[in-house]
Parts: structure tokens; sequence; C-alpha cells
């Protein structure tokens, strides 16, 4: 029998206020090296995101106070960061407001939804305006100018992007071209310690993560023969570009549309991080965390019953 | 209390033995007319009657009897908001002028526990409100191993039973002795929060042990005590306890029960706990009065709004207008609550649950009306509510579908009875059709022969 554990009593607003905190340190990482274009898109986001919220609470004759519990603004947020900075404008909002509404609000609102909002609304548009999404501003930082990087280096494709379109280069040529400290793996650090204040905080579970983390590695790590022009990445490049730790602590984390059952978190986040490499590898989008998460959003339900139905199987076993 | 008791919403500290205020008795006395499952009894007082204790008012459907603790007039019966989880309201009786007439100690050698609790339906005092007659078949007939006494009372909005112990201590004990002579065991255990190890003398009577559980609620629940035993004793402690022989009761329960065979009646009052955020007091308190009347008069300026029977974390909302019942160990004033809000699955109340449990699943299917194995696993603590960030009340829901499902199931077991009946009957109808055929065609045949053999027999006429 597990003794209790006794927390202070939460609102689904403190929660979702701590994930914005959370979010803080890679916002302002992404700030410092692309520029005031991140907190445009952070401002549309939110602004289309809580705009939609409002006016579906109006159509469906909800109370009006559930604007603050800030889930909207998480949702805006997590959008404003998928997407690269000095979008179109219009593009922005509509994901934002495509996904309060097709990913939120059709389904019931908060707690209702099969799907993580922001990802859906990430998708939509992905689909709808691929090239416009491809293309990342060569990252700038503030602090320094990177030597090398000029006109003739990767502007409009993120290193993971360029790293699968890199033609004959042996990995370890394609990586000198990006000297440390490389701005992504930066962010990725930075959300990385976002995410673990949030596990110690215990807002969220740690196995979706873990899961999601471990099968990329793995993954990463099997198909990685050493560096040559056929390597797949090395685990460390996988776990510290693209959308990884976004993903890993903010994404697959969402409670909603995550399993209910720990067993069922760990195949979760296995199937997301899996599904993230076999679409980085073979896919032609710029990084797949968003189709990841929303397959295994998918399965959710089904995952929840295959553990149940091992555990009374099992459990028919012992009696 | 221990430090992780302390970050909760408190209760006012609990002072045990501070002295045990006394209720009035109101004008006017309700007793709900229902069982544990809800069930309706059936009246047997005639509005206008005179009551007098001891005299029965209503049998319940399995046959046992309540019976009045206190004198007055039969009113009437209505219809009313009550403690149990699941019904919305109940007949009640009502008895005007209740007065607590003298009563005289009867003293019988020969006891049948069973017989007099079938008279005189007492309820567990811990909070569910058991029957307690149904809990002793486990001691009698075959060996009762154990009687487990407890009084570790863990929830932070309650002291009636420290209070009891405190003021009544050698008046428990000697019950406990009594009970555990009438059910042939010489093994008691008291099961006692360890801060409150000093409400008790240092030395105990012969053959009562103490059972010190640590001060975390819900270390006082029978599940998480019975846990606890089975590192001393062999048992399973996810059974019943009545099935590994041991007889297990709230001390409250052990004290009215040692009441009812003294007298012959049940107990008119009980001690409860009044608790606020900031205060909690002990009031000796007539049964049937109504818990918000019972409030006003001693705490009136306690927070207007939910009223929680049952303490802070275990308790359940209650109206005000619900009469106070045996199982009803304190009253807590919780104030207003934030609205409940949707599940967003975050998980906070499975790393509560003390046993282990899925709250947030449970919560889906119990909703979805599908019964588990969890929801029977789950002893309705109310530390999920606690930690919910959604307020949902999931304590009060489980509660409520426990009730539900075994309703349902009874009803199941009713039809099913019916439509035995129903077959049998029928069975036996075409069978009496058959019979009824066989003898007409019978007849028919004879009929038949008879005129055959008479129309052989018959003197032929000639033709002229």
């Amino acid at each position: 029998m597990k003794s209790s554990t006794w927390q202070p009593k939460q609102q689904v607003s403190h929660i979702m206020l701590l994930v914005l905190l959370a979010l803080l340190p890679g916002t302002l990482g992404l700030v410092l090296i692309f520029g005031a274009a991140v907190l445009t898109n952070l401002l549309l986001a939110s602004l289309g995101a809580l705009l939609a919220e409002y006016v579906c609470l109006l159509l469906r004759g909800r109370r009006l106070a559930a604007l603050l519990d800030f889930s909207a603004l998480v949702t805006g947020f997590l959008i404003a960061l998928a997407l690269p900075p000095g979008t179109h404008p219009g593009i922005v909002l509509l994901a934002s407001v495509l996904a309060i509404m097709l990913g939120k609000q059709v389904f019931g609102g908060l707690g209702q939804n099969p799907f993580n909002p922001a990802m859906v609304g990430y998708a939509a548009v992905l689909v709808s305006f691929p090239a416009a999404l491809a293309i990342w501003p060569a990252p700038e930082p503030y602090w320094q100018i990177l030597p090398g990087r000029g006109a003739d280096g990767m502007t409009g494709a993120t290193p993971l992007d360029a790293f699968r379109f890199r033609g004959d280069l042996s990995s370890e040529a394609f990586h000198a071209g990006y000297p440390l400290p490389d701005p992504w793996i930066l962010i990725n650090l930075l959300f990385l310690f976002g995410g673990l204040c949030l596990l110690a905080g215990r807002i969220i579970r740690w196995q979706a993560s873990a899961g999601m983390l471990l099968a990329l590695f793995v993954l990463a790590l099997a198909f990685n023969d050493g560096g040559s022009a056929g390597s797949l990445g090395s685990p460390a490049f996988h776990c510290l570009h693209g959308a990884t730790m976004l993903g890993a602590f903010f994404i697959v984390t969402d409670p909603v549309s995550a399993p209910r059952q720990p067993e069922a978190l760990w195949l979760f986040g296995m199937g997301a991080g899996a599904l993230i490499f076999a679409i980085r590898t073979l896919g032609g989008y710029p990084d797949g965390v968003a189709f990841a998460v929303l397959v295994m959003n998918g399965l959710a339900p089904l995952l929840d019953r295959l553990v149940l139905l091992g555990k009374s199987r099992s459990q028919g076993a012992n009696l | 209390m221990n430090s992780e008791v302390d970050i909760q919403p408190g209760a006012g500290p609990g002072n045990p033995s501070q002295a045990i205020l006394q209720a009035a008795f109101p004008e006017r006395l309700y007793f709900p007319l229902h069982d544990y499952y809800g069930i309706s009894a059936r009246p047997l007082v005639q509005p206008g009657a005179r009551i007098a204790p001891g005299m029965r008012l209503a049998e319940f459907q399995d046959g046992s009897v309540l019976s009045s603790p206190v004198g007055g007039l039969c009113e009437g019966l209505i219809s009313g908001p009550v403690l149990h989880p699941q019904l919305a309201a109940a007949p009640q009786l009502v008895i005007r002028h209740p007065e607590l007439q003298e009563r005289e100690e009867k003293s019988d050698s020969e006891l049948d526990l069973q017989a007099l609790l079938a008279e005189h339906c007492l309820i567990g005092h811990g909070g569910a409100g058991f029957p307690t007659r149904m809990k002793l078949p486990a001691g009698f007939g075959r060996d009762c191993r154990l009687l487990l006494v407890n009084a570790a009372e863990c929830d932070p909005g309650l002291s009636a039973d420290a209070a009891l112990l405190h003021h009544h201590g050698e008046a428990v004990m000697r019950s406990c002795l009594a009970l555990a002579k009438a059910v042939g065991t010489r093994q008691i255990l008291l099961a006692l929060k360890r801060s409150r190890r000093a409400l008790l003398p240092k030395v105990l009577p012969d053959g009562i042990q103490l059972l010190l559980t640590e001060d975390a609620y819900p270390a006082g629940h029978e599940g998480q005590l019975l846990s606890q035993i089975s590192k001393i004793l062999p048992l399973n402690p996810k059974l019943p306890p009545a099935g590994e022989g041991i007889l297990s009761l709230n001390v409250a329960t052990v004290h009215a029960l040692g009441e009812v065979c003294r007298f012959r009646c049940l107990p008119a009052t009980r001690i409860v706990t009044l608790a606020t955020e900031t205060r909690q007091i002990n009031v000796r308190a007539p049964i049937g009065m109504r818990t918000g009347a019972l409030l006003e008069a001693f705490l009136p300026h306690a927070p207007k709004g939910r009223l929680l029977a049952g303490g802070l974390l275990a308790g359940r909302e209650v109206s005000p207008d619900a009469p106070l019942l045996w199982n009803c160990s304190g009253i807590y004033a919780a104030g207003e609550k934030a609205p409940e809000m949707p599940c967003i699955n975050c998980g906070f109340c499975a790393t509560a649950c003390p046993e282990g449990l899925l709250p947030q699943q449970l919560l889906l299917d119990t909703r979805a009306g599908r019964e588990t194995d969890a929801l029977h696993a789950c002893i309705e603590c109310g530390l999920c509510d606690e930690v919910c960030p959604s307020r949902i009340p999931l304590a009060a829901d489980f509660a409520a579908g426990k009730t539900r499902f075994h309703r349902q199931a009874k009803k199941a077991e009713f039809a099913e009875a019916c439509q035995k009946r129903f077959a049998r009957r029928e069975a036996r109808a075409a069978e009496r059709r058959r019979a009824r055929r066989e003898k007409h065609a019978l007849s028919r045949a004879r009929r038949g022969a008879k005129a055959t053999l008479a129309a052989i027999l018959a003197p032929r006429t000639e033709p002229e």
C-alpha cells in the first residue's frame, strides 16, 4: 500500500500558469536567437486563441470565467513556439483559431479534446502552407554572429531539415558547419530545464516524456552507423534538435489527450518517440513532433484498453 | 499532527480534553426511515401515538426494527433530506416534544446480542453507518479471532472519538471487555493514533492491547488498520474483516452497544465534533436533530455554505435540514466551494490515493455506469477531492456509485426471482392444462367406446 503524498490545493488555472512559467526560459532563448519576430508570433497566437475561446464559450452559452483557466493561453503559446518566427500573421492567427475551435471546443471544451489542440492547429496550417512553414530564419544570436554562417549557410531550413538533404556529406562534416554553441541545442536545453522544473513540481507525469526521449535515443543509436553519409543522425543530434524537448515536456505531457494508465503513458511516449524518428528520417516535413503526437493521441484510448486488458488477464492468472 | 497534515486547509485544533458541551433537545426530532442501502422501512406507529423509549418505530426490509431512543408524541411522516450518500430525500418520522426519560438498567445473564440488535437496529458510529447486527455473525458460530476497536480517528476535522475516550474511557473499556466475552474472543486490539496515546491510562485492563497508528490521514481507516495487523497476524487485508474472523467496530459503536445492552434501548445522543477552519468543539447532541440547527446553536458564526458530515476530508456534503444520525461523527462548516470544472486528467488524484487507485479512470467508469473492482477498493477517504485542481467531488461520486450499483444488483436479483416464480407458475398452469386435456381425451375416448359398444349391442330392428 502506498503512503499518501500531500499537496497544497491546486487549481486548473495555477497549473496552466505554471506551465506558462516553465515555457519562459525556452521562449526567452528563442527571442534572443531569432529576434522580436518570436514575440509577434506569441502575441498573435495568444490573441487568436483567447478570442476563439471567447467566441466559442459565448456561442455555447458557457461561463466566460472559463477564459481565466488560461488553457487557451497555453495553446496559443505552444503554437507560437512551434511556428517559425516571421510567419505570415494570417497563418499564425489561423493556426490558433483552428486549434481552439477544431481542436478543443468542438469536442466540448477543456478536458474533452481527444487530440492536443495546439498540434491540431499547427498540423492544419503545416499541411496547408508547407512551404511557408519549412523556412526558419537563419539563427542570428544577438550575442554573436557565428562565423561561416552567411548567405551560403543553411538559411531557410533548420539543421534537422538540412541534415536529411545533406547529400554525400558525412555527419561529421555536416556538424562541422554548425560550431558550438549551436543555438538550437541551447533552445532545447532551455526547454529541458523548464520541463524538469515542471517534473520537480509534479505538475506533469514523467512517463510519457521518458518514453519519448528513450525511444528517440534508442532508435537514433540503432541507426547511427558511426557518422557515414548514410547515417540517420546521432542520438544527441535527434534529442537536442528540432522540437524534441518542447515536445517531450510540453506536448506529449498534455494530460487531457494522453492515456490514463501509467503503463499506457510509457507506450504512448515511446510510440511518439518512434514516430518522430520515422517522420524525421523518412518523411518530408521539417519535424515530426506534431504528427507523431496526433497519431498517438488517437491511439491513447486503445493503449488504455490494452493495459487494462493486460492487467485483468494477469490478475486472472494469479487467482 | 505531523507536518504533512499541517499544509492541509486545516480544521481548528481539536482538544479532546475540553468539556463536552450538552445540546438541548429541540422541539422536534426527525428519524429517517431508510436502511444502509437506502431502502425505506415500513412505519409501525400512527400519527398521534405516544412514543416511549424502546418502542418499535419502523420495520426494515430485512426484518430488523428501528426502535425509538426517546419518548414523545408521534406527529407523522414527512419527506426530507438525509445523510445517505445517494438519497436526496427519504421519509422521516417526526417526534414532537422529545424527552429523555429515566432509564432503568436491565441486567440479564443470558443475552442474545443478535436478537437484541434486531429489535434495536444499531448502526456503526464510524461513518458509513453499516448495521452492527450484520457484522456480528462473524463472531458467532465460528471462532472470532479478534475484536478490533477502532479509535484511530484520523480526519483533521474530527475529535469526537478522542473526546469519548478521554471522558468515558473506563466505560468504553468495560464495554470492550463485555463485547469480547459475548463474541467469545480474548484478543482485543484498540487502534489509536500515536499522538493520542496520552488519552488512555498507562496500564490498560487485562486483555486490551493497543495498535498505535501513524497520525497521517487515512491511517485510521479500517483497510489501513487491517494491512497494519496483517504484519503481525496472517490475514489478507483485501478481504472483508469478517471473513478473517475479525470483528471490527468503531469505538463509539462499542460504547453504544454497551448502552443498548444495559438499557435495551438505542442511545438518544452521541458525541459530535462541530468544526470550522479555526474552531473545533465536541457536543453531545440528540439523534434526530437537524444538523444545521445544531451548528447554529453552538457555532453561530460558522461560515455559511456547505456542511460536511463526517469530517473535513472524509465528510460528505449534507443539507442543513438533514437530521443527525448515529453514524455522523462530525459536522464541518466548509463554506462555499469553487465550481466543479471538467477533469483534465492531471493525475494528481492517482498520486494522492492511499490505495494506489486511479481515481480519474474510476470517475469515468463510475459515471459511465461500469462497476469495477477498483470502485469497491476505494475507501472513500477523500484525499483525491483534496488535490483535484478541477474540484470534482470524486469520493462522493464513488460512494454514490457503490450504493447505486448495489441497488441495481438487488433490483436485478428481485427481477430474476420474479421471473423464476412466473416461469414456475406458467409451468404449473401448463401442466394443469395438459392434465385436463388428457382427462378430456380419455373421457371422450371412453364415451366413443361406449357408443360403439352400445351400437354393436343394440338389438337390430329387422326391416319390414
